[in-house]
């Protein structure tokens, strides 16, 4: 551990870290959805990068918060409230906290990237049912799931590698130990090796 | 940083090994899309003359809107057929099942014309090769 993190310990309060990772959540949702992409399927999810952080630093019920505040959040601000591209949003979202879920409650030492890359198949997976549902009525989609499955992939593993680094950098702050709840899962699941 | 320093980094065995497994399960999934694009192919063209694909091995149950109203499409077991409820003489309900490339079933009051079609297609006289067989 830094030694400063020792002399000047940084706590913060579980449930203000959860509003910040929203908060974090819903920003990278925004931004995300102002960029241009080939397809709407092939988006990076980065807001997922902060329900990660917040299941790995603070355990299942504020990853649950911060997922789906971030679904609402930025659904209303959208405009997109109970709008098909909520419940493909909020269907994903559960589907990747569920998948996150029966991982978690296996005893494997499972970091972000572990959690990161099966959550975001499941998420894919989930979004392209509700669409078959709700926008496209035909099962013909469910032919290319397996393509979009290589993005999610991707993209998970990309985000778990993000939110790998954003731990490590906040167990050199200190942060990731000042919490009994961090405590547990950090230990668990961590990431990072140890210095 | 290297990439491989990372990975190191940032992955235990058990990430691995998920890593690993969801990869070769979207690989394996890919695999068997490919695998079906060999086979035989549903065309399902609609009284708008939109076509719709489907891979014969797949087993549905879809409605296409026709003239007269909704005719259903039903694939199993690598055949296919139509099943109209309001065409005057039902000739596409009573035509049954297809299952060979090449094969046509139809009901041209509704407009709704299903053909199959692939690697295997048996070549077609000129003749065998128009809808009008289907009602003759």
């Amino acid at each position: 551990m830094n030694p400063d993190s020792e002399t000047l310990p940084l706590t913060v309060r579980p449930e203000l870290q959860v509003v910040y990772w929203s908060a974090a959540a819903v920003t990278a949702h925004l931004l995300e959805s102002g960029l241009p992409y080939p397809g709407p399927w092939f988006k990076p999810g980065l807001a997922n990068i902060f329900v990660l952080v917040a299941w790995m630093q603070l355990g299942w019920r504020a990853a649950i918060g911060v997922a789906l505040l971030r679904v609402f959040a930025s659904s209303l601000i959208m405009g997109t409230f109970f709008s098909p591209t909520f419940f493909l949003g909020l269907s994903g979202a559960l589907a990747a906290l569920l998948t996150m879920g029966v991982l978690g409650l296996t005893r494997l030492r499972i970091g972000p990237v572990g959690l990161s890359i099966p959550a975001s198949l499941a998420h894919m997976t989930a979004q392209v049912f509700v669409a078959q549902e709700l926008i496209i009525g035909h099962p013909g989609v469910f032919t290319a799931l397996p393509w979009f499955l290589i993005g999610s992939w991707i993209t998970g593993l990309f985000n778990g590698l993000v939110a790998c680094f954003i731990l490590q950098r906040l167990e050199r702050g200190g942060l990731a130990n000042s919490q009994e709840q961090g405590k547990v899962n950090w230990q668990r699941g961590s990431c990072a090796s140890r210095e | 940083m290297t990439a491989l320093e990372t990975w190191t980094r940032c992955t235990h065995g058990a990430d691995r090994w998920l890593a690993l497994l969801c990869a070769l399960l979207v690989i394996g999934a890919c695999i068997e899309t490919l695998g079906d694009s060999g086979e035989e192919i549903v065309v399902i063209r609609d009284a708008q003359a939109k076509e719709t694909l489907w891979p014969l091995g797949r087993d549905t149950v879809t409605q296409v809107q026709g003239k007269l109203g909704p005719v259903q499409v039903e694939v199993r077991d690598r055949r296919v057929r139509l099943l109209e409820y309001r065409s005057p003489r039902l000739v596409g309900t009573m035509t049954g099942w297809i299952h060979r490339a090449g094969q046509v079933t139809a009901c041209i009051p509704c407009g709704i014309v299903i053909q199959i079609k692939g690697n295997k297609a048996e070549k077609m006289t000129p003749a065998q090769d128009t809808y009008d067989g289907i009602i003759r």
